[in-house]
Formats: structure tokens, sequence, C-alpha cells
């Protein structure tokens, strides 16, 4: 079957990030290859440090790569863009639109010209305000948040301002969804329910995820793809490596005998104590 | 036995509207009680009652002040206030306009914080004060010019740096999520950053209208025919102390009720804001 190769969604060659600190560099990673293609569920994790947070923002394009190209569709990535969307741990929403105006935030800024827009303004807005609403909360029909619509975001609770800030990414239908441990504040029954939110998301909307987190269970849960990041044990300094990458069954429950088993090698593999070395102890320091 | 711990004071407890209300009126009544004793003691003990007019005389000042003119057919106090107040808004537009404008440009763009960050703060360095002179010769030493300019040099620098450093404050998260949503970078100063920081940036300019009003009067008391610094120099001039606290109790009038002014203003532009008690 000879098929014209669709450009990935997400292709990573040879990426390397280091920052700046106290006497050098510090190197987060050098020379990692990711590649998305599909409607996949991507879970990234790794040890606190490891640069997960570091690869996302790279991919969003809020971050330029040290070494490497990233290509969306065949395209660099050099600024964020509606192509990809993105939900933060905190600070997604804009405090001065209700939860439907912040939904509405991208619908709003993508279909008209700006001086057309001044120009029939009042015309613009019955035309396209009703669409860009009905579109809206449908949206938010889909995250279950269509009751608190017209709420501003300081007065829901944090499990409700995430729904807010997911339904405010899918709405533009990006080619990919990134989230930087979106529910890493919140409580477990709360995360819980979050989780089968963005799984029901993932298959109703097909939108690709790229999901990172420091918690294993969630990533094991959430994902259908298992991406860890992990740093030589023993060579700190030279950045972590893609040590797993590989494809895992979606909501696979907890306690059975395979996610055990995977739970452990990742484990082992993926969150090991690093050996102290001399090498260890420059980054440390220079860390301070 | 136990305590009644009814009347225990707990510290951030809520209080009913209508006590807020009744404890700002016995406020006011017991700062006019204190000084009525004062009034008293004063006059009872020998003192001129021209250099302590009680609430009385105060409000007979009041009438005198507001009677109308027989030569020009005005009321001088109403006109006083009328300048006084045209020149503090030409003071407060002229400055709010240059120093939103700088202060956005300087919050946004790295390069023009980097650049006129430290001659702005020099500039606020200055106390404006020290300027009259140099605005009389400039600017001249009749009409309003001088005063407009004190005004405007006065608060500008200052709410400048301030708004610069609420617009750079803004969460770097919400700045990169308007551009994921395919915000152009007009985009989101317009839509982004600018309506987040309106509260904090009303919040501002309320707190900016003191130190106007300051430079007002002064530029007033050097030189003016007019106004409401015009008004107390000349009552000084005549020793009515009676009239001096008369302008200086409206000032205070006057002074609140521009407070209040914003506040609705803050509450109008930026109902959000009102409701919201912390990040």
């Amino acid at each position: 079957m000879t098929k014209v190769a669709e450009l990935p969604i997400l292709e990573c060659r040879r990426i390397g990030q280091r920052y700046r600190v106290r006497g050098g560099h510090q190197v987060i990673f050098d020379g990692l290859d990711v590649t998305i293609a599909g409607h996949q569920f991507i879970s990234l994790v790794g040890a606190s440090g490891c640069g997960k947070s570091t690869l996302l923002r790279l991919v969003l394009g809020s971050e330029r790569p040290w070494k490497g190209t990233l290509r969306s569709n065949g395209e660099p990535i050099t600024h964020p863009d509606r192509t990809r969307g993105i939900v933060f741990q905190k600070y997604s929403l804009f405090p001065h639109r209700t939860v439907l105006e912040n939904v509405m935030f991208g619908l709003e800024l993508s279909t008209t010209y700006l001086v057309q827009k001044w120009l029939t303004w009042p015309w613009y807005r019955s035309r396209h305000h009703r669409r860009f609403r009905d579109e809206a909360m449908a949206q938010l029909r889909q995250v279950k948040l269509d009751d608190h619509a017209d709420k501003y975001p300081h007065q829901l609770s944090g499990g409700m301002q995430q729904r807010a800030a997911i339904a405010q990414a899918l709405i533009m239908k990006p080619r990919i969804l990134l989230m930087d441990e979106p529910f890493g504040a919140l409580d477990a029954d709360t995360r819980e329910s979050l989780q089968r939110a963005i799984v029901r998301a993932f298959h109703d909307q097909q939108t690709t995820v790229l999901f990172v987190t420091h918690d294993l269970e969630e990533a094991l849960y959430v994902g259908n793809r298992l991406l860890v990041l992990a740093k030589d044990p023993a060579r700190p300094a030279a950045g972590s490596r893609i040590v797993i990458d590989q494809e895992i069954a979606q909501s696979a429950p907890l306690q059975a005998k395979e996610t055990q088993e995977l739970l452990a090698h990742v484990r082992r593999v993926g969150f090991a104590a690093p050996t102290s070395g001399p090498e260890l102890d420059a980054v440390d320091q220079a860390w301070l | 036995m136990t305590r009644d711990r009814r009347f225990r004071a707990i510290i951030g407890s809520p209080i009913a509207p209508a006590s807020r209300v009744l404890l700002g009126v016995i406020g006011v009544a017991l700062v006019l009680a204190v000084y009525e004793y004062y009034v008293h003691a004063h006059v009872q003990g020998g003192g001129n009652p021209r250099f302590s007019p009680g609430c009385g005389q105060l409000w007979t000042a009041f009438g005198e002040l507001t009677d109308v003119d027989p030569r020009t057919g005005a009321v001088p106090f109403w006109s006083d206030t009328r300048v006084s107040l045209g020149i503090l808004a030409k003071g407060l537009g002229l400055g709010i306009a240059l120093s939103t404008a700088l202060g956005l440009a300087m919050g946004v763009l790295s390069t023009i914080h980097a650049m006129c960050s430290p001659v702005v703060t020099a500039i606020a360095k200055i106390p404006p004060t020290a300027m009259i002179a140099l605005f009389m010769v400039v600017f001249g030493v009749t009409g309003d010019t001088f005063k407009v300019a004190l005004i405007v040099f006065g608060i500008s620098p200052t709410l400048a740096i301030g708004i610069g450093l609420v617009a750079r404050a803004v969460p770097k998260n919400t700045i990169v999520k308007a551009y994921s949503l395919g915000a152009s970078t007009l985009d989101v100063v317009v839509k982004a950053i600018i309506p987040q920081i309106i509260p904090q940036v009303i919040e501002m300019i309320r707190l900016a209208v003191g130190p106007a009003w300051i430079y007002l009067i002064a530029a007033e008391y050097i030189n003016s025919s007019e106004g409401i610094g015009h008004g107390i120099v000349l009552s000084q001039r005549m020793v009515r102390i009676d009239h001096i606290l008369v302008y200086v109790i409206w000032l205070a009038v006057l002074g609140t009720v521009i407070d209040f002014g914003f506040h609705l203003v803050s509450r109008l532009v930026a109902p959000w804001s009102s409701t919201r008690k912390d990040d």
C-alpha cells in the first residue's frame, strides 16, 4: 500500500536545551528525538527536574531550543500559535472574562480582520456573536460546565477552572493539545474525574494530546503512549534521555498485573535515584 | 461560669452594612464633638474666637463665601472651585494619558523598559515643587499652563513606573495562552494585558489624585488670581481662619467625591475584579 506519508504533527530532531546557571550552563537534555503522528495520547513522565516541562515549552514555542529543530506539520515551530493548544496548571484563564467569554476568546480572534471588525461592529457582533456563543456553550457542555458559563474564573473551584481551560483550548481544534501538569494542584477526587474527562475528550474530538505529569499512575491511566524522560544515573550532567517510549493500554485498571509490572519497570528505569558522583556534585552546586 | 463570648473581637470578621454606615456617622460626629470641645475650651480660656471658629461660625462663613459678589455678579467660591477642578482635570488627564502610554510601552516592550526605566525613575525622584520656578519661567507666570505642567510632572513618572510594573506582572501563562489561541501581539496587549491590569491602573490613578491636589494648591499659593489655593491665600491675608477652614473642608469633600467616583468607574469597567479576593 503506497500512500503519501502524512507529515507528523510533531517532529523533534536532535533537540537540546540548556539554561544559564552560575558558573556555566545546565544541560537539560541534548539530542532528543520525538515524533508524534496521528491520534495519540502521549503521557510524558519523569522525575522532577528531568526537563519534561522544558520539552513542552519547546513544543509550544514559548522557548527556543539550544540545538536541533522542531516541526509541526512540516512547519518550523517559532512561537506559540493556534495549532498547538495549551493548558497550564495555573493562570490558563483570563480573569477579566467569564467562563463563556474565555472559551469564546480564540473564536473571536480567529474570524475577522481588525479593521473590518471595527467598521462593522454592531453588525459583526449580532452576526458572529451568536454562533460563537452556541459553539462555546456546546464545548462547555462537553466538560460539564454549561451551568457556570457566566461566572468569572475566580468564582470557580480549581477543578472547574481546569475544565474551562480545557474547553478554551479544545474549541480551537488544535493539532495537538499540550498539558503541563494540568491536574497537579487538584485533590484526588477532582483529579480522577478530570482524568476521565480528558480521556473522553480525546476520543470524542480526535485531538492528539501531549500530557506532562510527574505522577506515574496518572500517566499510565490517561495515555496510550508512554514517554519517560530520565537522567542517566551515571552521567547526570549530560542531561535527560528518553528511556522508555512504548504504546500502553489506555485506562487500564491500576490493579491489573500488566499495569503493576509496567509501573515497577518504569520506576526502576525512569525514577532511579542518581548515583552520586563528581559530575552530579558539580551540577548540584551549579544549581545552588 | 462561662463568659459571654458574643462580643469578642475577631480580626477579619464581617460587619453588617447598617452598622458600617452607623459607625461612619459616629466617626464624623466624634471629630466634630472633639473640635467643638476644643473651641469651647479655647474661648473659655480667654482665646480669641476669631482663631477658633465653632461649627456654627463655619456655617456662617460658608454662607459668606457663597454670597454673590456684587461687583462681578458671580460667586467666587464656586468659580474658584470650577477653576481649580478644571486645572486638576487637565493635569490629571494629560498625566494619565502620558503615563499610561509610557507605562504600557515599558511594561510590554523590554527594549523600551531598558531604555526608559532609569530615566523615568530618576525624574520621579525630583521633588515636583522644585520645578515651580522653572515652569513659571518656561510656561509663563500668568495662566494655568505652569500649574498643569506641575501636576503632569508630579504624577506621571511614578504612575508610569507603576503601570509598567503591573503590566510586567501579568502572568506569563495568560500571554502564552493568548498566543496559543491565535492572538497577534496587538491582540495580546489589547485583549489580554490591558483588561487584566485596568483595575490596578485605576487604583493607582486614584492614589495619584492626592499628589495632584498638592501640586495644584502649591502652584495656586505661589501665583494665581483664581482657584481654591488663591482663596485660601486671600483668607489668610485677612486672617479669616473660618474661611480657610471652610476651604479645607471643601477640599476634603471634593477629594472624597473624586475618590468615590474612581471606585464607581472601577466597578463599572472591571466588574470582575470587585468580587475577587485573591489569586
